[in-house]
């Protein structure tokens, strides 16, 4: 599942707001697509599409914007978009999502993504990127509701010719799923139709040559998925800095959810035992073991949810297996709360040799893997009396906050809560670090057990003359 | 762990006993201040050793499992505390529950003993303005073994009071680590009693104080506590009337002072006045049967007082005494029609049927089976006072009697009590908690009288300091107190490792987690319960009416937040009645009652698959029968039964049985489980095959738990007819099996093995 | 004090026989005797049995406006006005007896700050029952 690795997602930023409307699109004179190579990954619980352009110049002026499109109902899904030059790979573009829609004459609503090329290209030049956009959206199960023991299928539903604002010359599509796939309402025309290679197990499609800009075209897809898709609807990510133990402690509590195919009827226990053939292969469309990829040398694991502590949990090396109390067929819900500590320097380190300032690195996410999350809120929590200098994140975010948390011993201000709010991330791109500088100064260190010590010898002082006092009145 | 605490307090106690009673003879009067001193610091760690020994034997349930809520009521009180901290304190008093006695409703807030939940909030919004802002469940928690440690405190005073401080500790050390006390007050065990034992001491303590003082701070004192216990549990009647019966004996023996007088007139009048507070109790203390002997002593003390007045200041007491007989007569005479006319009128209540089978073992069975089926209002077995009290059971007579030799007047109080308590305990199962205060006091009192004697070897040490050589009578005296404090010391020890033993086996289980074993003898939990009803709460929709026995409400109150039909505060039989009587009916009927009352969910728990005694099956009797209290032309029990008059599940069983919801819901697919020829019901040790177990037409199963323990069935759409799926299967489950879990089961003990097999 | 009782147990007695009867009207006049010399001589005892008269009447008058109404809505306001008659009136006692022969342990001064807590604490439960 490296899909993405640590240093690909690190970049990944589209955070310019475009404001504006196209009533008639992007104009596509601009650009034309003299090659569109088109991998659609389906493997996981989120979809990858890879565009292979070679794009030309045809305008009159030199023009450093591409325009991508995407199809308006995935935009509130779309998790990331990335571009790079095909030459220099692990350069990453300029990305952002453009904030304006424009409508087809058939209706067709369409949203964009923009891409700043390094620099303008002149008219008539060339230029080869790739893009990729990652959306929180797998198949929808069909049929949408299966007997325990029946295998699930998706159905997904996409763009068969090149959907984009620009002429393309040359076009193929490659659809990757990791099992044999099947068309649903084929075309009659042989040209449109799909081949299934069954040495690379993959349906590819094209050539095709010579398509309009703003061509739609549905291609309907049924594919075998044997494995649950994991959804965390809500994570929330807490992450507490003590400078006193030495220690980072982590609490995560998971809203999950399984958008597979749900069960026919109700749950039935005899037939459920009698899939445990399939429990061993791992090919079950249910939850049955979440595992959780920790930092190594995790130490005091925990795993509870909102009735106590779930005893099936398992730490084998750095995983924490988590067996939900029943397994999680599709649309069962299930929640509960994961934590666990690693010693401080793993994650911060002296910054400039400043005794009194720290960078901080922790990962987005600690999630299982092949799983899409719709909104996670990350909160560090550092000691009373840090100042934060910097903070950085990974992935874009939605909103970033501070704010002050009273917890153990906080007998002045609290602790300084950072958080962090993000909407539809997956597994891979959470392994990036969000990067926090701050300054601890030895004062504030030193602040807090005095502090807890005055107020128990006032607590202690107090008594003391209550009881005084007492003995007085008695007299 | 405790077991080393405790046996260093022992010991230490024998010091502190053999330096006191040594110090007063060895030593001058200047070097007196400094032994005192060595006295009190040898106390003070005695005590604090004796905390940690009462908090940390109570911890084996967090140690052995985790941090939860024990069994049924305590979900309750859990769930009523997050509700008051979530809330303000007058929302709570007027909180109107809708998601319990569907479709009825309770009034919780004025229902309940706040006491509890009050003093939990407290504690956590105390915690939290010092910055310690624990967790309210890890509070509820460790409230039980918290309270506890201040049990043993007032143990030790009240001891004190009655004895001295040797006694008092030793008292204090049974009390801490006594099995009978521990079964209420494991961590996790957040229940009413957890607190009110707490009371009931303190309540005592400064009751004793006062008697002793005639101080009205310390009257006040018992009073405010008394009023604390009001709060806290129903069980306050106790003291009730275990006051006024102590004052009154004293009167009949003549022992009238005005510190009694000021004692308990104090007492009363602020307790009486302070216990009508609580919304439940209300007006009960001037209305109910149950309050009026305190009333009645209240009134016979102003007359005594009066009688005393003129006595004094009369020259020839001889004359007085007709007078003062005659009187009093009158008087009772008087009061008992006044009481029997305002009973009858009804101007006071008469008394509840808890107190009637109180004095008649066989009234609740006869008249109400509802109270007749918890298994804690059954009379307790012999073994069960030896269990919960060990070496202490037979050291309590010999402290009865021991005080019955002083007989001052506090002694009244310790043997009045101890009286009662016998016969209420021996009465039912759970006021066991309330005779074992009293067995360690006496038992304290009786040992430290021994060891008074036998531990002093303060002649010794004398010889020793002369250099004179031992005689023979010495040393015979010598050896006979080595062998008698020998060999109670070694009992102290055996008392020690039975109380470690059995804390630790039989009450520290939370009974919502079932200890057990894979055949390969790992400990593995058998967690079906949570894993239940944590499926209810996340995926059927928030307001769901699920059906299931009485015993289960609480649970699904608090663990699966879905609304019940019934729950165990069992305050409307009817309502229950109907539920059992819808798990009694064939499956057109059932579903006629159960959807009448707008269920979605049936719940049923069975332990054929696990060899778990406590399900639903061997409940079933008590169902029927109290369905058949409110409609006996519907339900019979005899019907259920076989020709033969047995209670049977296989293929004997009666055609009734066999139809009845709970039969099909409890053996859906259960023969299938184990192939063609049927499964063996491992409760009950009976051959189910398919063909017994009808097919289930206007229910399906919707969730079953690992080990079957739990089975949640939907009631069918209306146009829906059902689905039919039959499986033929080999067995596949896993062969673990439960040990024997908890001894203190509370529900359906009455019928069939209740306990796990192993 | 409590002249009530005193003439329900007259009536009752005197039917015994003549020598208790005797006995009896004998008692009353001695104790009754002792009882005015005693508050001639003592300001406080005279205090405080004045205020215990007087919250006798209070109870009286209340108990007597309830029959006379033959009402008792609101309950609580009735029982807490009465409740505190009594309970003033015992804690009243209470403090005459250790005024009279203090108790070994608790001087009168004491017993006094005693007393004053417990009334303290007394009105404020019946305050609080009235609403």
């Amino acid at each position: 599942m490296q899909l993405l690795n640590r240093s690909w997602a690190v970049f990944v930023l589209f955070t310019a707001q475009l404001v504006g409307t196209f009533a008639q699109g992007i104009n596509p004179n601009g650009w034309e697509n003299t090659r569109l190579s088109r991998e659609l990954d389906l493997q996981y619980t989120f979809t990858v599409d890879t565009f292979e352009l070679t794009i030309k110049n045809i305008a009159d002026k030199p023009l450093s914007q591409y325009y991508i499109t995407i199809p308006h109902e995935l935009m509130g899904q779309l998790s990331t978009l990335t571009a790079a030059l095909s030459s220099k790979e692990d350069i990453f573009l300029n990305c952002y999502l453009f904030n304006g829609t424009s409508t087809l004459e058939d209706g067709t609503k369409l949203g964009y993504g923009v891409i700043e090329l390094p620099s303008p290209v002149l008219p008539g030049k060339e230029i080869e990127i790739i893009a990729k956009v990652f959306y929180n959206v797998a198949g929808r199960p069909y049929p949408a509701k299966i007997n325990i023991g029946d295998t699930q299928h998706l159905y997904f539903t996409t763009n068969r010719l090149p959907l984009s604002s620009y002429a393309t010359v040359e076009s193929s599509l490659i659809v990757n799923t990791r099992s044999k796939v099947e068309e649903d309402n084929r075309p009659e025309d042989e040209s449109l139709q799909g081949v299934f290679n069954e040495d690379t197990k993959v349906l590819e499609f094209g050539p095709w040559s010579d398509i309009k800009p703003n061509t739609v075209s549905e291609l309907n897809l049924v594919y075998k998925h044997i494995t649950a898709l994991k959804e965390v609807v809500n994570l929330q990510r807490d992450i507490w800095i003590s400078h006193w133990a030495s220690t980072i402690q982590f609490e995560e509590y998971y809203e999950m959810t399984n958008k597979g195919a749900a069960l026919n009827g109700g749950f039935d226990r005899l037939a459920y035992m009698k899939q445990s053939q399939l429990v061993q292969l791992g090919m079950i469309p249910w939850i049955q073991v979440l595992e959780m990829e920790l930092p190594s040398q995790a130490s005091e694991h925990f795993c509870t949810d909102k009735v106590g502590m779930v005893s099936t949990t398992e730490v084998i090396d750095d995983s924490l297996f988590v067996k939900p109390r029943y397994p999680v067929f599709g649309g069962w819900f299930y929640n509960f709360t994961i934590g666990w500590t690693n010693s401080l320097s793993q994650f911060a380190r002296n910054y400039d040799n400043d005794d009194e300032t720290f960078l901080l690195a922790v990962p987005v996410l600690n999630g299982p893997v092949d799983t899409v999350y719709d909104h996670v809120s990350v909160s560090i929590y550092l000691p009373e009396g840090t100042q934060i200098v910097e903070a950085d994140s990974p992935v874009s975010y939605n909103s970033m906050s501070l704010t002050q948390e009273h917890s153990y011993f906080d007998m002045n201000e609290g602790h300084l809560k950072l958080t962090f709010e993000f909407d539809n991330l997956f597994t891979s791109i959470g392994k990036a670090d969000l990067l926090i500088k701050y300054k601890y100064s030895k004062a504030a260190l030193y602040k807090k057990p005095l502090s807890i010590a005055v107020y128990c010898f006032t607590a202690l002082m107090a008594f003391f003359i209550i009881r005084c006092l007492n003995f007085n009145v008695n007299k | 762990m405790s077991d080393v605490v405790v046996d260093a307090v022992d010991s230490a106690i024998g010091t502190a006993s053999r330096a006191e009673t040594g110090g007063k003879k060895l030593l001058t009067t200047r070097e007196k201040n400094s032994v005192h001193w060595v006295l009190q610091s040898v106390k003070i760690l005695i005590c604090v050793s004796l905390i940690v020994a009462a908090v940390s034997s109570r911890l084996f349930a967090v140690i052995k499992f985790e941090s939860i809520i024990h069994e049924f009521d305590p979900w309750f009180n859990f769930r009523a505390t997050r509700i008051l901290t979530e809330s303000s304190f007058y929302h709570f008093l007027n909180w109107f529950d809708s998601r319990t006695w569907y479709p009825l409703g309770r009034v919780t807030g004025g229902t309940l003993y706040p006491g509890l939940m009050t003093t939990a909030a407290m504690v956590w919004h105390g915690l939290r303005w010092i910055g310690l802002p624990v967790d309210i469940r890890n509070i509820c928690v460790m409230f039980a073994p918290a309270f506890s440690a201040i049990t043993s405190w007032a143990t030790y005073e009240l001891t004190c009071d009655i004895k001295d401080s040797r006694a008092g500790l030793l008292a204090a050390a049974f009390m801490a680590i006594v099995p009978g006390y521990i079964s209420r007050s494991v961590a996790g065990s957040y229940d009413n009693e957890a607190i009110a034992i707490t009371l009931l001491m303190l309540t005592f303590m400064f009751w004793i104080k006062a008697i002793k003082s005639g101080s009205i701070l310390n009257a006040m004192g018992a009073a405010l506590c008394y009023f604390y216990m009001v709060s806290a549990w129903g069980g306050y009647v106790f003291i009730t009337n275990l006051i006024p019966f102590h004052v009154f004996c004293l009167l009949l023996m003549g022992r009238y002072t005005s510190r009694i007088y000021v004692a308990y007139n104090t007492w009363f009048i602020l307790g009486t006045v302070a216990s009508m507070q609580i919304p439940f109790v209300g007006f009960l203390p001037i209305r109910s049967n149950d309050h009026m002997s305190a009333l009645g002593v209240f009134g016979l003390l102003q007359i005594v007082a009066l009688g005393d007045y003129i006595k004094n200041k009369w020259d020839n007491p001889k004359r007085f005494r007709p007078v003062m007989f005659v009187s009093l007569i009158f008087i009772c005479v008087f009061g008992v029609t006044l009481l029997t006319l305002a009973t009858y009128f009804g101007v006071i209540a008469p008394w509840t049927g808890r107190f009637y089978s109180l004095w008649d073992t066989n009234y609740a069975k006869i008249h109400i089976p509802i109270i007749a089926s918890v298994s804690e209002h059954q009379p307790v077995a012999w073994p069960a006072f030896f269990f919960d009290t060990h070496f202490l059971i037979w050291m309590f007579p010999v402290g009865v009697v021991l005080l019955f030799l002083q007989l001052k007047d506090e002694h009244v109080f310790i043997i009045v009590y101890s009286v009662l308590c016998s016969y209420f305990a021996g009465v039912m199962v759970r006021l066991m908690l309330t005779l074992t205060p009293v067995i360690c006091i006496t038992a304290a009192v009786a040992l430290s009288q021994l060891f008074d004697v036998y531990l002093n070897f303060s002649d010794l040490f004398n010889m020793l300091q002369n250099d004179s050589t031992p005689t023979r009578p010495t040393l015979t005296k010598f050896v006979t107190k080595l062998v008698v404090s020998g060999s109670f010391i070694f009992y102290l020890f055996m008392f020690v490792y039975h109380c470690t033993w059995v804390t630790q086996n039989a009450y520290s289980s939370p009974s919502v987690v079932l200890p057990s074993s894979t055949p390969d003898g790992k400990l593995a939990l058998i967690d079906d319960y949570r894993e239940a009803y944590y499926w209810l709460r996340m995926n059927t929709p928030e307001d769901s009416k699920v059906a299931a026995w009485w015993d289960y409400g609480y649970q699904i109150g608090g663990m699966a937040d879905r609304t019940t039909l019934v729950d165990n505060n069992t305050w409307n039989n009817t309502h229950i009645a109907l539920v059992g009587k819808a798990m009694a009916s064939n499956e057109t009927r059932a579903y006629e009652i159960l959807d009448e009352l707008d269920v979605d969910y049936v719940l049923v728990v069975f332990g054929g698959v696990l060899g778990f005694g406590g399900d639903d099956i061997n409940k079933f009797l008590w169902m029927i029968r109290i369905s058949e209290g409110i409609w006996p032309e519907e339900v019979s029990e005899r019907s259920f039964f076989t020709a033969n008059g047995e209670y049977k599940v296989d293929s004997l069983a009666s055609q009734t049985m066999k139809d009845s919801i709970m039969y099909k819901m409890s053996y859906h697919n259960f023969p299938e489980l184990f192939g063609a020829n049927g499964g063996m019901d491992r409760v009950r040790q009976q051959l189910i095959r398919s063909e017994d177990v009808g097919e289930l037409t206007r229910f399906h199963e919707v969730f079953t738990s690992e080990n079957w323990m739990i089975r949640i069935y939907q009631l069918n759409e209306k146009d829906n007819e059902g689905r039919d799926g039959k499986f033929v299967s080999t067995p596949m489950i896993s062969n673990a099996k439960a040990s024997t879990g908890g001894r203190r089961k509370r529900n359906g003990a009455a019928v069939g093995p209740s306990e796990l097999r192993i | 004090m409590a002249a009530p009782t005193t003439a329900t147990t007259t009536t009752a007695t005197g039917k015994q026989s003549n020598s208790v009867w005797n006995d009896f009207v004998d008692a009353y006049n001695v104790a009754a005797r002792s009882y005015w010399d005693t508050i001639k001589e003592n300001k406080k005892l005279r205090l405080i049995d004045t205020f215990c008269l007087f919250l006798v009447v209070i109870g009286i008058i209340q108990f007597g406006f309830m029959c006379l109404i033959r009402d008792n809505f609101p309950f609580n306001g009735f029982l807490s006005g009465f409740i505190i008659c009594v309970g003033q009136f015992v804690l009243l006692i209470s403090l005459r007896m250790q005024y009279v022969n203090p108790f070994p342990g608790i001087s009168k001064t004491r017993s006094f700050g005693e007393f004053v807590i417990a009334s303290l604490m007394l009105h404020f439960v019946c305050l609080h029952f009235i609403n």
